[in-house]
């Protein structure tokens, strides 16, 4: 079997229009994964009785855990039971009809969620406690003092774990074609199928997945750059 | 009906499962070990300037970084026999356990390559210049200076890479090798309780990773008190913690 590198150009013009489904999965985990990171180190950071104590215990456990086993987990509680629920609540709706990238979204989210808390709550340290001093001297309630004191401050800090996450979400996505997610990686194992040329198409996955990354990683330096510019203004 | 959700099932699979433990740890910690001999290889390269080597790691590096794992996996599983099979070398036989070690270590190497490269350079560059003046040897100074210093440093990213490497490996079972997950799909394919047995499986990598973290998080407290006697080390700027947490 010889080397064939016109297939690898071939798979790559096949498997691009795979890239928005990976982007989108990506995107969409990242900010639902933001939300609940900064939600949950905003209540360890508070120290909230109760919630902070189950947060915490909730974060060490899903740390340990695999992504690929949330996945396979998510993907059979669904595939079993989503029918039974949908009978019962009278939707139209299928377990066939659900589209399997909302599945990986789950998934996606609680991995992104987990970072993202931790990468939060280190930029949180990063704000002097006299600030939260001033604020309430200026009569600002706790609300307005994370949204106007807090949070502007911890974003830029925590900028560059926030793109590592993306990067590594995109790498997730991968993983989740294994749970018969169509995206880049399925296609390129699709395209190989008839021919066995299996190691060529992986290298057009990999070129694709390589480029995403490099671009992103050049988008954040520049960001990066831009957001030190509009700090040091002010 | 008898695929109903059964709790009891997890333990009852938990031994099980275990028994498949060892794999998992053989691939982490094989794979760690190719992959700080390695990545500590890539560091001096890219650290002394060697030509053409340094491009070669830099590229090498970008590319295990900018790739999900899971290909990296399929790339050696399917491309070194390729390779091997065109230089004539039968491959027929190799048992798929290699092909894993070759991709995690390579996968480690590129990770810690950063880390170690970052720890030796936290190390001030007139520590360099005063052990070579008094008379070290460029060997010297690396062994008695610049590396009980740099491992220290390296602690904290170091044990994030072991950690998230471990929860690589749950991606082994997809080339047919019966690590943790491997057992628990094939426990569960058998009796239809295939969530209980992903469970089991969860419960132990739950575990394992918890151990190892507290294992680095001792080590980090120890080293940091024997580094506290040595009034050098303890004048060091302390380099902040690197984190690399990646999933695949």
């Amino acid at each position: 079997m010889n080397f064939d590198i016109g297939f690898i150009f071939q798979v790559v013009s096949q498997i691009v229009r795979y890239v928005p489904v990976t982007i989108y999965m990506a995107f969409v985990s990242l900010i639902i994964g933001g939300a609940l990171g900064l939600a949950v180190a905003l209540v360890r950071y508070y120290k909230v009785p109760i919630l902070s104590q189950l947060f915490s215990t909730l974060i060490t456990m899903l740390k340990g855990v695999p992504l690929i086993l949330v996945f396979l987990v998510v993907f059979l509680i669904a595939s079993q039971n989503f029918n039974h629920l949908a009978k019962a609540m009278g939707w139209q709706i299928r377990y066939g009809d659900l589209p399997m990238s909302a599945l990986a979204i789950i998934g996606l989210s609680l991995m992104a969620m987990v970072g993202l808390s931790e990468a939060f709550r280190g930029a949180f340290e990063s704000v002097k406690q006299v600030q939260f001093d001033a604020a309430r001297s200026l009569g600002m309630t706790k609300m307005q003092t994370i949204r106007r004191v807090l949070i502007p401050q911890t974003l830029p800090v925590a900028l560059p774990m926030i793109i590592n996450m993306l990067i590594n979400l995109i790498k997730g996505t991968a993983i989740a074609s294994l749970v018969s997610v169509v995206e880049i990686f399925s296609a390129a194992t699709q395209a190989a199928s008839s021919n066995y040329k299996y190691f060529e198409a992986y290298i057009a996955a990999a070129m694709i997945y390589w480029l995403m990354t490099i671009v992103i990683e050049r988008g954040a330096v520049l960001l990066e750059s831009r957001m030190d510019k509009s700090l040091r203004r002010s | 009906m008898n695929n109903l959700f059964q709790p009891q099932l997890i333990w009852q699979y938990l031994p099980d499962i275990l028994s498949a433990l060892p794999v998992t740890l053989l691939l982490t910690i094989v794979s760690t070990l190719i992959g700080v001999i390695v990545g500590a290889g890539i560091a001096f390269v890219r650290m002394e300037d060697t030509p053409f080597f340094k491009q070669v790691a830099i590229v090498f590096t970008s590319f295990i970084r900018g790739t999900p794992i899971l290909i990296q996996m399929f790339l050696v599983y399917y491309g070194l026999p390729f390779l091997l099979n065109y230089i004539g070398v039968n491959t027929d036989n190799v048992n798929p356990l290699i092909y894993l070690f070759i991709t995690y270590g390579l996968n480690m190497a590129a990770f810690l390559s950063e880390i170690i490269r970052a720890a030796l350079e936290s190390v001030p560059a007139t520590q360099r210049e005063a052990a070579l003046t008094s008379g070290y040897t460029k060997r010297q100074m690396y062994m008695k200076i610049i590396f009980p210093q740099a491992m220290v440093i390296a602690i904290p990213s170091f044990a994030t890479m072991v950690i998230s490497l471990l929860q690589d490996t749950s991606l082994a079972f997809t080339i047919g090798v019966l690590d943790v997950v491997g057992k628990a799909k094939a426990l569960g394919t058998a009796t239809f309780h295939t969530v209980e047995a992903y469970i089991s499986a969860m419960i132990i990598f739950i575990i394992l990773s918890f151990i190892l973290e507290r294992v680095f998080h001792w080590l980090e407290k120890r080293s940091n008190y024997s580094s506290r006697q040595m009034p050098i080390a303890a004048t060091n700027p302390v380099m902040p913690v690197i984190e690399h947490p990646k999933t695949s």
